[in-house]
């Protein structure tokens, strides 16, 4: 199955931000297994309309959060176990996958779209993180 | 002062009209509206083909390196043919010129595409190689006319140059024509040379580029990628027919004949191959890019089978890889006539007929390959085989084999009998070679034919999805093989009893055997099962496993 992911440009959260978190969203629940190549920088941003300059700072942060590697003949390829972390297939306990399938469930018998739920998620583990 | 070439005022004025048509749709008649996307990225990688393939024509270069010498005799006709500088005969302009043209039409053809301009952007995370989008017969067909070209290239560097020959009288009462020259062969090689490597790293570039480029919004994943295949499919096509045209212009100064020369005829066989690749890239047909709505881009009904976009359009796909088959078997047969004919030492005129029909059995054996690796279900049993072969091919077979067998048997009892006055297969390797050659042909022929139809045997099915398609895909390949075989025995068959030595009635009056006629009946007879046609896939092979059995019934 192919991972997709989409980019908002009239939404207050920067391009770059999107792009982040959704490659983090696929990397945690699997659906981008490690040692899946990404493609490159120029090839996404072309996809998605923006600079190159957006994909090659999402990039770079998520090298830095140790969720890709960056290979000089490879490419940028998913990171086999994120830093300082167990490996992904233990952080995906299914109780958990149950309540995230439950959350975006609700939300769209709710009418919520994407964006929203996200926001919603996020802004509730900001909360919890201070 | 120049004088107006009409030829090439045609061909450029042609060119300009398609160019000036295509231009006025684009701009003018196809307008931005979102229903109709989908036809004008079809029409897009359509004229861009068109255009890239009306402006690579090198035939204006087919005389390059020859030195034409003046046609007759008179007062302004000097009697000693100067000796021009070797580069200036080579039209630099009409050998390069194409390549670039071409290249930059593609590359323009991938740089307009439109760029997305929802505020909404989609993305697939899926690294894109080259490879992905290459259709793996063609890709292997156009590397094959690349390496072709370039070994005729090696080879006219080694050429000598000779000069012009001119009309006159060399000794009392003889007589000589006018005969053109030709410069150095490494000349016409470095030009030759440079314009196929700018061609070949230019496609590379270009296919780079296709592979990489910016995806289309209008298009799904499916179409996007079909869309980077017909890309990849329109430049290989044009890129091998440029190729191929290098070497003919490196053929046609090959056999430019030397002064001393006493030969009356020559064929250049790099052009004929040429011609074969030319027609076998016109019909090489790129994929379709299916509209999401349409039946055929949904695949199978729901519930059976996988969806869009994983194994979909499996049928289609296999049938259609299937219907290409002439297309990598019309170059296999080029490739292995040159090829038999460096083993006519040995095997005389059979050699390119059988090699030929060795390298179309193999052919099939790899499509049959392809066809396992890419579309069919591991482990999924297919169904036996009713009928597999028609009872005309059975009988074309079986009057090949038995023909062998007694003509084989003549030529036994010649060999130990000492009957006719043979010496040997095509006169070398003494008597025995005059039984062993053609035996050890028809079992190559044979075992190859046996190869090709294991690998259709062994396949598994395409999908439980696509039972009667499975079917039709198997007997039409069993059908190609057993015609390419019975076709390579009755090769054999007429080599064999056109030189098959016998004991003439002494009686004048006694009917005598027209060996002669009957081995070409045999060769008649051959080349007419090459084309002897199979039968084509219809709407009902696809139909699902519930609905054959009931077409069957109707039908």
């Amino acid at each position: 199955m192919e991972a997709h992911i989409t980019i908002d440009l009239e939404a207050a959260t920067p391009p770059f931000e999107q792009v982040l978190s959704q490659i983090s969203a696929l990397v945690a629940v699997g659906e981008l297994p490690p040692g899946t190549r990404l493609p490159t920088v120029r090839g996404l941003a072309g996809d998605l309309g923006v600079a190159a300059g957006t994909v090659a700072r999402a990039y770079r942060e998520l090298e830095m959060a140790g969720v890709v590697t960056t290979h000089r003949r490879q490419g940028t390829v998913v990171a086999a176990t994120r830093q300082g972390q167990p490996p992904a297939g233990a952080t995906r306990p299914p109780e958990v996958l149950a309540a995230v399938e439950h959350l975006v469930a609700e939300g769209r018998r709710a009418g919520l779209d994407d964006g929203t739920l996200l926001a919603l998620l996020q802004g509730r583990l900001r909360q919890l993180g201070k | 002062m120049l004088g107006i070439n009409w030829a090439e005022a045609l061909i450029l004025g042609a060119v300009g009209a398609i160019i000036v048509a295509y231009l006025y749709l684009r701009l003018v008649k196809w307008g931005p509206r979102p229903e109709r996307a989908l036809d004008h990225i079809r029409n897009h990688a359509l004229w861009t083909g068109i255009i890239a393939w009306a402006l690579s024509s090198v035939a204006a270069a087919n005389r390059a390196g020859i030195m034409p010498a003046p046609q007759s005799a008179g007062p302004s006709i000097p009697r000693v043919a100067d000796v021009p500088n070797p580069w200036d005969t080579i039209p630099f302009t009409a050998l390069i010129g194409p390549v670039v043209a071409v290249l930059v039409v593609h590359l323009l053809g991938q740089l307009s595409w439109p760029a997305p301009k929802s505020p909404k952007r989609v993305a697939v995370l899926q690294y894109r190689r080259v490879r992905d989008f290459i259709e793996p017969a063609l890709g292997w067909t156009v590397l094959g006319v690349f390496l072709l070209s370039a070994g005729a290239v090696a080879y006219l560097a080694f050429a000598p140059g000779h000069p012009v020959r001119l009309v006159g009288s060399p000794t009392e009462g003889t007589w000589h024509d006018p005969l053109d020259g030709r410069v150095p062969g490494w000349t016409l090689a470095t030009a030759l040379g440079a314009a196929l490597a700018i061609l070949a790293a230019g496609t590379f570039a270009v296919m780079g580029l296709i592979a990489s480029r910016r995806s289309l919004e209008a298009l799904d994943s499916v179409q996007n990628k079909t869309l980077r295949t017909v890309g990849m499919n329109r430049l290989l096509r044009v890129s091998a027919t440029m190729a191929s045209g290098f070497a003919a212009i490196a053929g046609n100064y090959l056999v430019q004949p030397a002064p001393d020369s006493t030969a009356t005829s020559s064929v250049n066989w790099l052009a004929l191959t040429n011609l074969a690749v030319l027609a076998s890239m016109l019909f090489w047909k790129p994929p379709f890019i299916e509209d999401v709505a349409s039946p055929a881009a949904s695949g199978p009904p729901a519930g059976h089978g996988p969806g869009r976009g994983v194994l979909s359009n499996t049928g289609l796909d296999a049938a259609r890889l299937a219907d290409s088959t002439i297309a990598a078997v019309v170059p296999a047969a080029v490739v292995g006539g040159f090829a038999g004919a460096l083993l006519m030492t040995w095997l005389g005129w059979m050699g390119p007929a059988v090699v030929a029909t060795v390298f179309i059995l193999l052919t099939y054996a790899g499509l049959e390959v392809l066809l396992r690796r890419n579309y069919a279900t591991p482990g999924l049993p297919h169904k036996h085989l009713s009928k597999s072969i028609p009872w005309p091919l059975y009988a074309a077979l079986i009057i090949a084999a038995a023909g062998l067998a007694i003509a084989l048997n003549q030529v036994w009892r010649a060999r130990t009998e000492g009957l006719g006055t043979s010496a040997g297969w095509n006169g070398t390797g003494g008597p025995a070679t005059f039984f062993d050659i053609p035996l050890l042909c028809a079992l190559v022929v044979a075992a190859a034919g046996a190869l090709a139809a294991w690998q259709v045997l062994r396949r598994p099915a395409l999908g439980k999805d696509w039972p009667a398609l499975d079917g039709a895909l198997r007997r039409r390949a069993l059908f190609r093989i057993a015609r390419t075989v019975a076709s390579g025995w009755f090769t054999v068959l007429g080599a064999v009893v056109m030189v098959l030595p016998y004991e003439a009635d002494p009686n004048p009056l006694a009917p005598q055997p027209n060996l002669a006629a009957l081995g070409a009946v045999c060769i008649a007879l051959a080349a007419l099962m090459l084309v002897f046609p199979v039968r084509t896939v219809s709407p009902a092979d696809f139909l699902p496993e519930s609905a054959e059995t009931s077409a069957g019934l109707d039908g």
